[in-house]
């Protein structure tokens, strides 16, 4: 090629404007286990992006086909030494390596169209859907929204499950945890109450997120192909790290759904974050403190695990007036181990969430599904945000549950027993039945008040206990077909006016005479 | 253990003892704790700091070709003076960064290759 062209091209090349600023850099002494240690960087931040160099040394089309920014974050600062994970393919970084400041604390870019979307630890899209249109970048820690910028939880977000919002209320803005062994249906739980928000009206309806915490691809995959068959995945996000990345992006997982939560709560909007589950985030978080050489404390966790989980749970709020009235609603899952809530990260994290959703094998393998303690399950703040309707009818279920337990373990004597004891444990058995759901099958809040109010109102009398269920259903059939206004008058209203209280029980007495066959089954 | 080692040894030859007198010093007194197998770690971390700290010192350009020190002197002497470098540098010579220059010093750099220039561009065309 002639020389005046070359000469000319290098003309171009050199009026291309790249920043001609001084940037920090350190370099590479040490690396392993996804950990760098690096010298210089003397004015890094805690939390800091920084980039590694990872195409030094290539040609420009090596470097363009490699097409890998490989960054990783501070997280220890030490006296000659800054330690670094790096968030990826650490067989990349290599001694020597140069590596660059960012002065970006690490923030993940958020927008209305990260709605719907499958994306990792840091945002970026793993459905193959091409591009997120984002606005924004948020940061991934934050500190959490003081007491004078938050209200009171006053908004009720339903599960769609009859045992929850029946007895353990959950409001807007309220950290409950879901807490259980494995297979008692933790995750099921919170999926159901992802799949109930389509009840709600659009306009109130939460932007859901669920963080899949070193979950299986499987079951993450499992999770997306319900939420997409039940027409959910519209107004959810999910961000999915699985067991086979390293451990800082399963750190880093939690914070990002929060840093999205908050992104839609700032414009007044509610947000319903799942995190699947902080059992796993404990285990990442120790896997990595040990490797930066942090002190272990007991069970090996490090000494910052509760302020890990209280800072990143604090972060769910329910925000004041001027502030738009958004919130976070946090369902963090812990798994315990042989049903032992006592152990280390169980009871941290029970101590900073506003209530517990315990989950039993035992009920669970009983066919009890969900497996919910109702007598151990407790919401501290949900019950000033139940509609009155649901209160009208709740109270009288929890007391009559928590007599039939008392007499629960007399049932085998049941032919010695008096009929008014036979009476109490027959209609806890109803109950009980009336309070199982299958999975993917959320019940709306005003199906509920009509199950709820028939059970306390003699919908179930005279039939058997393992009638109750198709009795309910051919119930509900009814309800929506012949007495769709007093349904409607439920949803608009959400209480329980007199009339609509005379027109239920008057269903039930025309119910229980148009079906008299389901009660001698 | 080896940290503090190292720290000793850094102090010393900072406070001007003479490196023969240092080293005689940290023998005697890691043998007499029973610590001389960790002798050669710990000279190989005095060696790498030293190195670190003479690399970081000494102003580096790199080059895509030998010539361009001449070609671009007047670039390379104002970028140097951005980083506050003084005196003579060093120059690299690697022929990925296509053309322009690299500028290190005390542990901060500007970039002015034409390699990333490029790639700035390739990123720029391709994200938009």
């Amino acid at each position: 090629m002639s020389t005046p062209i070359i000469e000319r091209i290098k003309q171009e090349i050199a009026s291309l404007d790249t920043a001609a600023l001084p940037t920090d850099i350190g370099v590479v002494t040490s690396v392993g286990d996804g950990i760098a240690a690096l010298s210089g960087l003397s004015g890094a931040q805690m939390m800091e992006m920084v980039v590694f160099s990872a195409t030094e040394g290539m040609t420009l089309e090596q470097s363009l086909a490699t097409d890998v920014v490989l960054y990783g974050l501070v997280l220890n600062l030490e006296e000659d030494v800054v330690k670094v994970v790096v968030l990826g393919e650490s067989v990349l970084v290599r001694e020597g390596m140069t590596v660059h400041r960012t002065g970006k604390l690490l923030s993940v870019p958020v927008g209305e169209g990260i709605v719907g979307r499958v994306v990792n630890a840091l945002g970026e899209m793993i459905d193959g859907k091409g591009a997120i249109k984002t606005d924004r970048d948020m940061p991934i820690e934050r500190v959490a929204y003081g007491v004078m910028d938050r209200s009171a939880v006053n908004e009720p977000i339903h599960t769609g499950i009859k045992a929850i919002d029946a007895m353990i209320p959950i409001g807007r803005g309220q950290r409950e945890l879901i807490i259980g062994d494995r297979g008692t249906g933790k995750t099921t739980i919170a999926i159901d109450t992802i799949i109930n928000q389509k009840y709600e009206p659009k306009e109130k309806r939460p932007i859901c997120i669920y963080v899949a915490i070193g979950q299986k691809r499987s079951k993450t995959a499992n999770i997306m192909g319900q939420l997409e068959k039940a027409g959910a995945m519209e107004y959810t996000t999910i961000i999915a790290t699985s067991a086979s990345e390293a451990s800082p992006l399963l750190f880093l997982a939690p914070f990002t759904g929060m840093a999205i939560g908050e992104y839609f709560m700032q414009q007044g909007r509610d947000v319903l974050i799942i995190l699947d589950d902080l059992s796993k985030h404990a285990v990442a978080y120790r896997q990595m403190s040990l490797l930066l050489r942090r002190p272990p404390g007991r069970e090996a966790y490090p000494g910052d695990i509760f302020y890990l989980h209280s800072r990143l749970l604090e972060r769910s709020a329910k925000l004041s007036e001027e502030l738009g009235s958004g919130s976070i609603t946090a369902l963090p899952i812990i798994e315990t181990q042989e049903g032992d809530v006592s152990a280390y990260i169980p009871t941290n994290v029970i101590s900073i969430t506003d209530g517990q959703i315990f989950l039993e094998t035992d009920l669970f393998n009983k066919g009890i599904r969900p497996a919910l303690n109702v007598g151990i399950s407790v919401s501290c703040v949900g019950s000033s945000a139940q509609t009155k309707a649901m209160k009208a009818v709740a109270g009288k279920i929890r007391l009559e549950l928590a007599q039939f337990r008392e007499l629960e373990a007399f049932m085998q004597f049941a032919s010695d027993l008096d009929a008014d004891t036979k009476a109490r444990i027959d209609s806890g058995r109803k109950y009980v039945e009336m309070l199982k759901q299958t999975q993917n099958n959320p019940m709306p809040f005003y199906k509920q008040v009509v199950s709820i109010y028939g059970a306390n109102n003699g919908l179930f009398d005279g039939a058997k206990p393992e009638a109750v269920r198709v009795i309910e259903d051919a119930y509900q059939d009814f309800m929506n077909r012949d007495r769709k206004e007093t349904v409607d008058a439920i949803m608009n209203t959400r209480a329980l006016s007199d009339e609509v209280k005379e027109a239920l029980t008057k269903s039930i007495a025309d119910f229980k005479e148009a079906n008299a066959v389901l009660y001698t089954a | 253990m080896e940290k503090v080692y190292v720290q000793a040894v850094m102090e010393l030859l900072g406070s001007g003892s003479s490196i023969e007198t240092v080293l005689g010093n940290l023998r005697a007194v890691m043998e007499a704790r029973g610590h001389a197998k960790a002798l050669p770690a710990v000279l190989r971390d005095v060696v790498r700091i030293l190195d670190e700290q003479s690399d970081a010192a000494v102003p580096t350009v790199t080059l895509a070709r030998a010539i361009d020190d001449k070609a671009l002197s007047a670039d390379i002497k104002s970028v140097l003076a951005a980083l506050g470098a003084k005196g003579a540098h060093v120059v690299v010579i690697d022929d990925t960064i296509i053309g322009g220059l690299v500028a290190t010093f005390n542990h901060r750099q500007i970039d002015q290759s034409y390699r990333t220039k490029l790639t700035s561009l390739y990123q720029n065309v391709t994200n938009n």
